[in-house]
């Protein structure tokens, strides 16, 4: 009896020893899968390595028409300027020893200036170009253009009002009710606007770009075309914060409403081509929705003086341009106007079935 | 301490197991060498999670603290210094910048970053200006071996960042859930008729064919991801109308544009369909208007369905015109007839200038003003005209006499009875803005309740319905 048990162990000892080892490499191999598996999949969101890449990341962007189609983003949903921007700080300050020597300074004051200007901080992006102007001679033609164009974009972005947060700590300064002023200031913020956008179509206009002349601060021969959109979008802005105005004095002034309605559709027809469209139409909507309701409540639908015709003419209006908003797939802006056409259509149901045909 | 004597002493069959075991092949050898395996598994699992996970404490905090020595940059860093800055400025296709990356390649040394060539040349590749050129240059680079894992990553993102790409991929979507479809319409039925013994297999797959057939019927011209397809192609075309591949999308385009205009129109015209099965015509009204103006940008295209969006209008528009007459005319009113004119004149004036009921004297609940003997009271609701009849009858504590109670019970059965076997009962129920209204005021205006008798006496032989 012993003699078998012996030699039954004996035969399954090798098997056993083997079958262990498989179990054994493939509990490694598993383990050395997954590790590698996680390291790859967290390799995306690793520290910056370089200011090589940072730049290219930026580069990749600068040509890009952020007033046709929304600004890029990179693979954590951040704006990619933001994140360039960020990156560069980030670097200058773990890298401080690496960079101390100062060969890459221009390099990051530049493309720190690039991505300032797309985040609408125009006076310190001028600021970056100087300083990276002063630093490289290979830099200074496109950085002294660059710095001139942010200045006057800067100095005309400061001509009147401008939207401004609505709960601030120290509370919010009054309006100023003189619509004909601030519209006059606009006004001449979009002209110089406009004018640039002239010179930087003109300048698109040409040949090729040529290549950069020593010392030249013209702005001759160095590439200024990405500023193109960033002025339309800077005149986009300017005729939203003419809107807003509009809409926001729209009880204090001697039809207010009727202006403030032309202002919204105004801007609706002038940025056609804009990626903010599809906003602009929905304020439009939502102002329409508004005054309905403005009107509901100043005008019962019970009470005698209770035009159908007219309550009517504002919620089609509202609905037609929150439904032609909801058609268009692949945007945001078509789940916030389909929801907005049921709120709609809900405050409709509290109204006689004879003065609302539903 | 055991010895071998001490072995020797146990049970024989137990030794010899315990030799077989140690003198086999698997004994202290391979235990030690299980020991060895498992010993470098842990070590290199952990190893491998040091690397992502750093210890609390690190050795270089145990160094002591010296002054920072400047970095000086080598040839090919500062190769590649030269080549950020170029490439911050270059145009498309500007020969400098191939120089420059040309440069870091030649003064690249064994000490420098095996990375800094393939981010060089990333960075060259970004110049380009154009994305579908970027897409073909990092393809070219993402094939080369060595890559960081995060520009890899990068690149990979960048490579499948392509609308055209993600377009066919849509597309192929619908070939592969139409293959599912049709083969989950066949598998299914055989599966289950398995069981059976393939008895009940022709009706299932009958039943199973017959769903697959009439689903067609519900697919839509273009579907959902149809639309996504479309929506990347749009895009494609916004961003580069020059392309050499632009006509070929925008023939494709054109093609799903039309497909989607049919989709939104059809979908219209059901609701359209349902709204007038559910008797709201404005909203089919709605429905079928909007069908028709998105087929407008099509004209030579859905003619049928322009049609049946037409007929919804007029049959909608005529639903309507009915409705609006029906509504107004349930606020006509007819003229009121020459015989009651003066009880109705007298009934009005009565209503009119009686007092308002106190508002304790209304019944906690209606099943109190049932009761024979209960309090005063004056009924709520306009469809409880006797109620308010008996209650009003004794509610003046000066006719309480045994003739008005009589009277009051025999209103009270006289209630009882179906509108149809009294004439006079009908009258007075379907007039609840006059007799019932009256009646409510009657116990605190007698000449009211008079009033109301009279009317309806005289509505015995009038026939018409009060206006009041």
């Amino acid at each position: 009896m012993s003699g078998r048990v012996s030699a039954l162990a004996a035969r399954l000892a090798p098997s056993t020893s083997a079958s262990m080892a498989l179990a054994i490499f493939v509990l490694l191999a598993s383990t050395g899968c997954q590790t590698f598996s996680a390291r790859q999949k967290e390799a995306v969101y690793g520290p910056t390595e370089g200011v090589l890449e940072a730049v290219a990341v930026l580069r990749r962007h600068v040509p890009d028409d952020t007033y046709r189609f929304p600004p890029a983003r990179d693979f954590s949903g951040r704006n990619v300027y933001r994140a360039s921007l960020l990156r560069l700080e980030n670097l200058e300050r773990a890298e401080a020893a690496a960079l101390r020597s100062g060969y890459m300074d221009a390099v990051i004051t530049f493309a720190k200036g690039r991505a300032l200007e797309r985040l609408r901080a125009f006076d310190l992006a001028a600021q970056h170009y100087r300083e990276s102007a002063r630093l490289s001679d290979e830099l200074r033609p496109a950085a002294l253009a660059s710095a001139e164009v942010c200045e006057r974009i800067d100095r005309a972005v400061k001509i009147g009002i401008e939207l401004v947060d609505p709960v601030p700590e120290g509370g919010t300064p009054a309006r100023p009710i003189d619509p004909e002023g601030v519209r006059r200031a606009l006004d001449e913020r979009v002209t110089q606007l406009s004018i640039l956008l002239g010179e930087l179509n003109d300048a698109a206009g040409e040949d090729a770009p040529r290549k950069p002349a020593e010392g030249a601060g013209d702005g001759s021969g160095v590439d200024r075309r990405h500023y193109r959109w960033i002025v339309q979008e800077e005149i986009e802005r300017a005729d939203v914060v003419r809107a807003r105005y509009a809409i926001e004095i729209r009880h204090v002034v001697p039809d207010g409403t009727l202006v403030a309605l032309q202002e919204l559709q105004r801007v609706a027809t002038r940025h056609g081509a804009s990626k903010n469209r599809l906003r602009h139409l929905l304020r439009l909507g939502d102002f329409y929705a508004d005054l309905a309701r403005e009107y509901l409540d100043a005008v019962p639908p019970e009470s005698l003086t209770f035009d159908p015709a007219r309550f009517r003419e504002l919620a089609d209006a509202a609905i037609q341009l929150y439904e032609l908003v909801g058609s268009h797939d692949g945007r945001p802006e078509k789940l916030e106007a389909t929801r907005n056409l049921e709120a709609f259509l809900a405050l409709t149901l509290t109204i006689d079935a004879d003065r609302y045909d539903r | 301490m055991p010895t071998a004597t001490t072995a020797e002493n146990r049970d024989p069959s137990e030794r010899s197991i315990r030799t077989g075991i140690a003198s086999g092949p698997f004994p202290r050898v391979g235990s030690a060498l299980l020991l060895l395996v498992l010993l470098v598994a842990l070590g290199g699992s952990t190893g491998c999670s040091m690397r992502l996970r750093r210890a609390v404490v690190v050795d270089d905090l145990l160094e002591p603290l010296g002054s920072d020595t400047t970095h000086l940059p080598s040839p090919a860093e500062l190769a590649a210094a030269r080549l950020a800055r170029l490439a911050l400025v270059a145009t498309e296709a500007d020969p400098a910048v191939d120089a420059a990356l040309a440069n870091v390649a030649e003064t690249r040394k064994p000490g420098d970053s095996k990375h800094l060539l393939p981010l060089a040349t990333d960075l060259r590749n970004t110049t380009t200006g154009d994305p579908i050129a970027y897409r073909e240059a990092s393809r070219a680079l993402r094939k080369k071996r060595g890559i960081d894992p995060r520009l890899a990553s990068r690149l990979d993102e960048a490579i499948a960042d392509d609308p055209l790409k993600l377009a066919r991929r849509r597309r192929r979507d619908d070939w592969h859930r139409l293959f599912a479809r049709t083969f989950n319409s066949i598998a299914e039925p055989l599966g289950q008729s398995v069981i059976t013994g393939f008895i009940l297999a022709p009706f299932t797959l009958t039943n199973s064919l017959i769903h697959y057939f009439a689903e067609f019927s519900n697919a839509e011209p273009l579907s959902q991801t149809g639309r996504q397809a479309l929506v990347l192609r749009q895009e494609f075309l916004a961003a580069h109308p020059d392309s050499p591949v632009a006509p070929e999308v925008g023939r494709l385009v054109a093609r799903d544009e039309i497909r989607h205009a049919r989709t939104l129109a059809l979908r219209r015209v059901r609701a359209a369909e349902q709204a007038i099965g559910q008797g709201q015509p404005a909203l089919a009204l709605h429905q079928s208007r909007t069908a028709s103006q998105l087929l407008e940008p099509h004209p030579g295209a859905h003619d049928r369905l322009r049609r049946r969006a037409a007929r919804l209008e007029n049959e909608a528009l005529e639903s309507l015109e009915r409705r609006n007459h029906l509504l107004a005319r349930a606020l006509e009113a007819n003229a009121t007839h020459e015989a009651t004119r003066a009880s109705e004149r007298a009934l009005a004036t009565a209503l009119l200038v009686a007092p308002s009921p106190p508002a304790a004297s209304i019944p906690s609940s209606p099943a109190t003003a049932r009761l024979p003997d209960a309090p005063v009271a004056v009924a709520s609701d306009s469809c409880a005209p006797s109620r308010s009849t008996k209650t009003a009858t004794k509610s003046l504590p000066g006719e309480r006499s045994p003739r008005s109670r009589a009277r009051a019970h025999q209103t009270t059965r006289w209630r009882a009875t179906p509108v149809s076997s009294s004439r006079t009962t009908g009258r007075i129920r379907t007039t609840p803005s006059g007799a019932c209204a009256a009646a409510a005021v009657a116990k605190r205006w007698p000449s009211g309740w008079r009033a109301s008798g009279s009317l309806a006496r005289a509505t015995r032989t009038s026939r018409r319905l009060s206006p009041i």
